[in-house]
């Protein structure tokens, strides 16, 4: 045996996977991304748990529990953490927006540009087709990001 | 004692890898002799504990909160996923920050007492 990594299936798991009812995924999906949810928004607002539990009056045990991914939310409790991070209710059950962490700038200037010679840029070729290079070129590019590369 | 890390498939997804350890000699990981010990005496409790995994693994990732911490000796990084609502069973883990997580055995314990 090597010590190394692999993947496989397992008919005890799928079996019991396929136990579970739609509405105790529903459930248990539910609760535990409502408190993802909540937790990230403590952390967002830059509190930590001591902070957060008083500022909705309740002991820091309280939160943990919220955090858990377990609790029963009623609304009188989704009200008060909701009053707490100042946002509404719905908020709490908006998926967190994936981030995007890598954005590029930049300008290309070429002089003397040959037709017919591609040029390539290291994110994405696609970018220096787009603009159509010729061979008079002597212009500046103006910044592109990422996002507006046609894909 | 020679063993894999086996990944699996059914919790897998792009909250977080999980893992369990596969025992020279054996045919079942450990987390398999986990659900098959406690499978008849605690079925709704294994049930619990296997859907909260299939939605770490699928959505939320191993989040810190999702489990006890401290549950093994100091420092050694085990934690404990229990089942929801009554926590009558607990599986061992160590996470690997929310991104992965590496199941053990576990099973019926008193609330009171740690591994």
């Amino acid at each position: 045996m090597n010590n190394t990594t692999k993947r496989r299936k397992s008919q005890i798991i799928s079996e019991l996977l396929n136990e579970i009812t739609p509405v105790e995924k529903m459930q248990a999906s539910t609760k535990m991304t409502l408190a993802a949810r909540i937790d990230d928004l403590i952390l967002t607002r830059g509190y930590g748990k001591s902070e957060f539990a008083e500022k909705v009056n309740k002991n820091p045990s309280e939160i943990t529990k919220w955090l858990s991914g377990t609790q029963n939310f009623t609304i009188d409790t989704l009200s008060e953490i909701a009053v707490a991070l100042e946002i509404s209710i719905a908020e709490l059950f908006v998926p967190k927006e994936i981030q995007v962490v890598n954005e590029v700038h930049f300008v290309l200037n070429l002089q003397n540009a040959q037709p017919g010679v591609p040029y390539y840029t290291p994110f994405n070729e696609r970018l220096v087709e787009r603009f159509n290079i010729n061979a008079n070129a002597n212009k500046k590019i103006r910044p592109v990001s990422v996002s507006e590369i046609p894909a | 004692m020679n063993y894999d890390i086996i990944e699996l498939d059914e919790f897998s997804g792009k909250g977080a890898t999980v893992y369990s350890i596969l025992l020279e000699g054996d045919d079942e990981t450990l987390f398999d002799h986990f659900v098959d010990e406690n499978k008849q005496n605690h079925f709704e409790e294994v049930k619990s504990i296997v859907n909260r995994l299939e939605i770490i693994g699928k959505q939320t990732g191993a989040r810190k909160h999702f489990f006890k911490q401290a549950e093994g000796l100091p420092g050694d990084g085990v934690c404990a996923l229990y089942d929801d609502p009554e926590s009558k069973l607990r599986l061992y883990c160590i996470r690997y920050g929310s991104v992965a997580i590496l199941l053990g055995g576990g099973g019926h314990k008193p609330p009171d007492i740690r591994a």
